[in-house]
């Protein structure tokens, strides 16, 4: 377990219920606590419906727990922040803006002066690999590239901690190896931290530094498993024997 | 399963919908009649034929294999002066024409003696007092003062709907508390309270503004509700997640966001705000289009009440083409991604 003082984001003893439109509580995430170490790479993996996206919205500050807290280099997390960047499971662009704009929003937000904007939205643009698409609007663009200008977007302000909500979700089985390999490469080229919520067990092998496994619904974290691999990783490690090991451990831990 | 379905596009007209009818009648077997029904719109006559649109055939019943082989046909490069051709805006062209039809149409009606003059005026004789009324600037001042009233009103209008429109889509209590009045308000008709208003807000400027505003208020509000009550909760979040303010949620997501919406109403209550100047007018007045159709209604001068009408009518014609070009650069996003 990394210690509670290094830890950049943590969150400690999560309990949250939601009350359903009947009535009836919901318990969502039962005593659930986490911390991330500054520039690591965590997944989240766990069955449908046990309270990862809450989980998520919890440690990016837009929901308040029912009982428990979460804190950010050292204080009490209130409210959303800046730092801290959220992409989500859809990618959630404006269809009025093109991806420059898209992409640009959280600067312009922040209120960063327009030749930094320039400057960074012209790297990130590189980064992902949207050169000569910034003046397309989301409409015009594959599943792909509109995840891409999402992901470009959540990194554009060079946040501390990235909190990832199944980014590849919407993705084929190609496109997704191609884009984690990419994230992979985006992310090496940041310091930041990085929690990402996956339902693939082998791409949250693939790209962390270790997983956490939940229960189902009220969820809590059951397994907490590192991955040794060192970085850069290949596609060859897919077909690697102890990442076939892990992966089947981590699908034992699920069922 | 469904049935596969393939577009056969014929942008070329009746001869190259027959000469590809020879090519795709092998594939798919239908008879010439299909494809002359296709160019000229008329509804499918043939089963596996869903609809025709200008142009297009929605066809089903067809295997992949058909489907590629038409497909693959590359279509034949047109000719330069075809190409020419087809740049030419035919609808421009054709709409003042008929215009000009209408114009003769009602010409020879006038001089049928089949009605009086009195009744169905000449259009030379009313084109005779836009001339008059041209050379004594009344017909500018009258255009003028209606604009005035009907634009007033349509400012201040929207500017009371959008903010109530806005707090009722956004609190809920507002909405419970609220609407139940302005429904009520807007139940009232108009035109039946028009001589209340000029004798609370007197026969000039106010009274014909109040009257302009009353009439276009609704729609702008329930644009204005609508618009803002389709913004994505989902942009919501993202917006907050990224510690955005109530303001920057209002400028960045929610104004953007419901512009199509809010176009929409603006449309409807730009038209409105002419016949709300022109019915306060009616009541009573010393100037403006309304006035002058009561004036020429009180001289029994026909010519010069379908002046006046026929003036309003551009009026609101005019100030809804300014909305729609508005409207056409502001969402010019929306043509983005469509075939
Ligand atoms: N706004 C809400 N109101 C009531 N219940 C909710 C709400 N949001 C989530 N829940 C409940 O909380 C539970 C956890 O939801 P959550 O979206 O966090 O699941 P998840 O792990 O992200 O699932 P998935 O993998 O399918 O995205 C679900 O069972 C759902 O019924
Ligand atoms: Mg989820």
């Amino acid at each position: 377990m990394i210690q509670t003082q290094t830890a950049i984001l943590h969150a400690d003893h999560i309990h949250h219920t939601f009350t359903a439109a009947n009535g009836q509580p919901i318990p969502a995430l039962e005593d659930v606590s986490l911390a991330l170490a500054p520039g690591t790479f965590t997944a989240l993996i766990g069955p449908s419906g046990c309270g990862k996206s809450t989980l998520l919205r919890i440690l990016a500050g837009l929901v308040k727990p029912t009982s428990g807290q979460v804190q950010f280099g050292g204080l009490a997390l209130d409210r959303p922040q800046r730092r801290i960047s959220l992409i989500f499971q859809k990618d959630n662009l404006m269809p009025w803006r093109t991806v420059y704009e898209n992409i640009e929003l959280p600067l312009q937000l922040a209120g960063v002066a327009k030749t930094e904007k320039e400057q960074r939205v012209a790297h990130l643009l590189s980064i992902t690999d949207l050169l000569g698409f910034e003046n397309h609007y989301p409409a015009e663009l594959s599943g792909g590239m509109a995840q891409r200008v999402a992901i470009a977007r959540g990194l554009i302000n060079e946040p501390d901690v990235l909190l990832m909500d199944e980014p590849f979700g919407a993705l084929d089985a190609l496109t997704r190896e191609q884009m984690g390999q990419e994230l992979l490469r985006i992310w090496a080229t940041t310091q930041a931290t990085v929690l990402m919520v996956t339902h693939s067990i082998s791409e949250a092998v693939f790209l962390a530094d270790r997983v956490l496994v939940m229960s189902p619904r009220p969820g809590h974290i059951i397994r907490e498993v590192p991955i040794p691999f060192t970085r850069p990783r290949g596609i060859e490690l897919l077909t690697d024997t102890t990442f076939t090991q892990l992966a089947a451990q981590i699908r034992a831990a699920i069922h | 399963m469904p049935k596969p379905t393939v577009t056969v596009w014929m942008e070329e007209g009746v001869h190259s919908a027959i000469f590809a009818q020879q090519a795709v009648v092998g594939v798919f077997k239908l008879p010439l009649i299909t494809y002359l029904c296709c160019v000229i719109g008329l509804p499918p006559v043939h089963p596996n034929v869903h609809s025709t649109q200008k142009g297009r055939l929605l066809m089903s019943s067809i295997t992949s294999t058909q489907v590629v082989s038409l497909s693959t046909q590359a279509p034949r490069p047109l000719p330069v002066w075809r190409r020419w051709l087809r740049k030419i805006e035919w609808r421009l062209l054709l709409l003042p024409l008929i215009g000009l039809l209408l114009w003769q149409g009602w010409a020879l009606l006038a001089e049928s003696n089949y009605y009086a003059d009195f009744i169905v005026p000449h259009p030379d004789t009313v084109w005779a007092r836009l001339e008059e009324r041209w050379a004594d600037g009344s017909l500018v001042t009258h255009v003028a003062v209606t604009l005035r009233e009907a634009l007033s009103g349509l400012f201040i209008a929207s500017l009371i709907a959008t903010a109530l429109g806005y707090i009722i889509a956004r609190v809920k209590i507002f909405d419970y508390l609220l609407t139940p009045y302005l429904i009520f308000l807007q139940a009232i008709p108009v035109i039946a309270i028009s001589p209340l208003i000029i004798i609370w807000f007197g026969s000039g400027l106010a009274s014909k503004v109040v009257i302009a505003a009353m009439i276009t208020w609704f729609p702008m509000m329930i644009a204005t509700i609508v618009g803002i009550r389709n913004v994505s909760p989902n942009l919501r979040e993202m917006m907050r997640a990224n510690a955005a303010s109530r303001w920057q949620i209002f400028r960045h997501l929610e104004v953007p966001s419901a512009m199509p919406e809010l176009l929409g109403g603006l449309k409807i209550a730009v038209t409105l705000s002419v016949v709300g100047a022109a019915v306060g007018e009616f009541v009573s007045a010393r100037e403006g289009l309304g006035y002058l159709v009561m004036y020429g209604r009180g001289i029994s001068d026909t010519p010069t009440v379908v002046l006046a009408v026929l003036m309003l009518t551009v009026v609101s014609l005019v100030l809804y083409s300014l909305v729609a070009m508005l409207e056409t650069s502001l969402l010019s996003w929306r043509k983005a991604g469509k075939p």
